[in-house]
C-alpha cells in the first residue's frame, strides 16, 4: 500500500485542481522533485483523473422527447394535500385568519362605531371567495362595481350602523368578547402544538388580524413537508371542529330581525357558512 | 393567441436555442423537444455515470426533462445545458438518496470491452499498449467507483467526469467549496486505493508499492 498520508493526498488533489496558493504549490513542487513516492502518487493521480475525464460519451439509448401525456401525467402525479402549506405556518395563518374573518363579521353585526369603516373593508377584500362576492352584492351595498368601495358603502349604510335595531333588553350576541373568545381558541390551539415557534406564530397571527389576512392572501400553494410542523398544524386542526360547532349557535340566536338586521343576518350567515365549509374542508381533508 | 404553425422538423432542429427556450417557456412542447433532442446525449451520459445502470439512468433522464419543462420559468439565462445538467444531477441524487442503495450496475459498463465505437481515442496517436492500458484503467476505475459514498460519487463525477469547478459544484450541491475540495480528495483517494488492488494490468504507477 502507498504510504502517502491523506493530508499529502489532499495537497496533490488540490494541486491537480489548481486550488493551492502559489506558496503551497511551490513547496509541493519542491517535495515532488525530491520524494519519489510522492512523485509516483502524483503521476498516478494525474493518470486516474485523466482517465475519468476521457471516459467515452454514453449516448442516449432512445429519444427522450416528451409527449403531452407525459407532461400532463407528471403534473397529476405531483403530490397534493388539502393543506399544502409550507412549514405549517400557512395552515396556522389560514385558521387564524379565518377566525379573524368570522370575528370581524360578528363584530360588524354588532354595529361598530361609524368611524371604523376601514376595518370592515379589509376583511372582505382579502377573501376571494364566492361568499364574499355574494356578500358584496348585498342589497345594502351601493351599486359601485369596485369591491372595496362596496364594502365601504356597506359600512356607511345608516341602517347597518343603527344601534336602535338591537332590542335594549336582549344581550348582544356578538361582541368583542366573542371575538376575543375566538382568538383565544386560536391561541389555545397554538399552545397545544408541540412547537414553540409555530405557537408564537399563531399567537402573533391571532393578535394581528390584518396581518393574518395578508398572510392568508400572500401564502399560496406551498408544501407542508416537516412532520413536526404538520403535527403543530394538526393540533390546530383538531380544535377547528369545536370552534366550528360553536359558530352556528350565533346565527339562530340573532335578535329578532328588523329590516336592517335581516340584511346583516344574511351577511353574517354567508360568512359563517363559508367559514364552516372551510373548516370542515380542512378537518375532513 | 394561437401558436404559429409548427415548422418542419429539420427547421426546428436548426432554430436558435434562445428562440426555442422562449417558445418552450410559452408552453410550446415541440420547441422544448428540440432542446431535448439537442441535449439528451449529454444528459443521459451524466445520469448514467451517476446512477450506474441504464434503466435507472433512463428513468432519471426522462424525469429530469419533465421537471425541466415544468420549471422552465425558473431558467434565468446562462448555459441551458448547464441548467439541464443541474436538474439531471439533482434528480439522480434525489433518486439515489431515496433508494439508499448502490447502483446495481456500476460505471464499468460505461467502458464496454466489446464496444469498439466507445473505445476512447486520445487525440495524440497512442501506442497499442497505451490504448490497452487506458482502456483497462477506465474499467478498473469504473469498478472502484462502487466503493464511493453517494456524496463522494456526486463530487467525483461532477468534477472529474463533467469537469465542473469547485464553485459550480458547491453551488449545485449546496455545500461549501471547502467541502467540495475535501470530499473530492477523499473520493479520489478511495478510488486510488481501490486501484491498487486491481493493478496487474494497470500502468506501473498504480501497482502496489513493495
Amino acid at each position: 500500500m502507498t504510504n502517502l498520508s491523506p493530508q499529502d493526498f489532499d495537497l496533490l488533489s488540490a494541486h491537480l485542481d489548481g486550488a493551492l496558493s502559489a506558496t503551497e504549490a511551490q513547496k509541493l513542487e519542491e517535495r515532488l522533485a525530491q520524494d519519489a513516492e510522492l512523485q509516483r502518487e502524483w503521476q498516478a493521480l494525474q493518470m486516474m483523473v485523466g482517465a475519468l475525464r476521457d471516459l467515452p460519451l454514453r449516448p442516449a439509448p432512445r429519444d427522450f422527447s416528451l409527449t403531452p401525456e407525459q407532461v400532463g401525467a407528471s403534473r397529476e402525479r405531483e403530490p397534493r394535500r388539502i393543506i399544502t402549506a409550507r412549514r405549517g405556518w400557512f395552515g396556522l395563518a389560514s385558521v387564524a385568519s379565518l377566525l379573524v374573518v368570522v370575528g370581524l363579521a360578528i363584530l360588524i353585526n354588532q354595529a361598530p362605531p361609524p368611524d371604523e369603516p376601514v376595518l370592515v373593508a379589509v376583511a372582505p377584500t382579502h377573501v376571494t371567495d364566492t361568499a364574499t362576492e355574494r356578500l358584496l352584492a348585498s342589497p345594502t351595498a351601493d351599486e359601485t362595481p369596485e369591491p372595496l368601495m362596496q364594502a365601504e358603502a356597506l359600512t356607511d349604510d345608516e341602517a347597518l350602523m343603527d344601534d336602535e335595531a338591537l332590542p335594549d333588553d336582549e344581550p348582544p350576541i356578538a361582541t368583542f368578547d366573542m371575538l376575543e373568545d375566538v382568538l383565544e381558541q386560536a391561541d389555545l390551539s397554538a399552545e397545544l402544538a408541540d412547537d414553540s415557534l409555530d405557537a408564537d406564530i399563531a399567537e402573533d397571527i391571532a393578535e394581528d388580524g390584518v396581518g393574518a389576512m395578508r398572510a392568508f392572501a400572500l401564502t399560496p400553494d406551498t408544501s407542508l413537508e416537516d412532520e413536526d410542523e404538520a403535527f403543530a398544524l394538526d393540533a390546530v386542526m383538531e380544535q377547528a371542529p369545536s370552534i366550528a360547532e360553536t359558530l352556528p349557535q350565533a346565527v339562530p340566536a340573532m335578535p329578532p330581525a328588523s329590516a336592517p338586521m335581516d340584511v346583516e343576518g344574511d351577511w353574517l350567515s354567508i360568512v359563517l357558512q363559508w367559514a364552516l365549509s372551510f373548516l370542515r374542508g380542512l378537518v375532513g381533508g | 393567441m394561437a401558436e404559429p404553425p409548427s415548422p418542419t422538423h429539420d427547421a426546428d432542429e436548426n432554430r436558435p436555442e434562445s428562440d426555442l427556450i422562449a417558445q418552450a417557456q410559452n408552453g410550446n412542447l415541440d420547441a422544448f423537444n428540440v432542446l431535448v433532442r439537442r441535449y439528451q446525449d449529454v444528459c443521459y451520459n451524466l445520469a448514467y455515470r451517476l446512477m450506474g445502470d441504464e434503466t435507472s439512468a433512463e428513468d432519471a433522464t426522462q424525469e429530469a426533462f419533465i421537471k425541466a419543462y415544468q420549471r422552465l420559468d425558473g431558467y434565468r439565462g446562462g448555459s441551458f445545458e448547464g441548467w439541464l445538467k443541474r436538474i439531471v444531477s439533482n434528480t439522480c441524487y434525489d433518486e439515489m438518496r431515496r433508494r439508499q442503495r448502490r447502483p446495481i450496475v456500476y460505471l464499468e459498463d460505461m467502458v464496454a470491452p466489446d464496444s469498439d465505437d466507445e473505445a476512447p481515442l486520445p487525440a495524440e496517436t497512442p501506442t497499442p499498449e497505451q490504448v490497452a492500458q487506458t482502456h483497462e484503467l477506465q474499467r478498473a476505475i469504473a469498478r472502484c467507483i462502487r466503493s464511493l459514498t453517494l456524496d463522494q460519487r456526486m463530487v467525483l463525477v461532477l468534477s472529474d467526469v463533467e469537469g465542473l469547478r469547485y464553485d459550480a459544484i458547491a453551488e449545485q450541491l449546496q455545500i461549501a467549496q471547502g467541502t467540495v475540495k475535501s470530499r473530492l480528495s477523499r473520493a479520489r483517494l478511495a478510488v486510488r486505493r481501490c486501484l491498487q488492488g486491481v493493478s496487474e494490468l494497470l500502468p506501473a504507477q498504480f501497482r502496489l508499492a513493495e
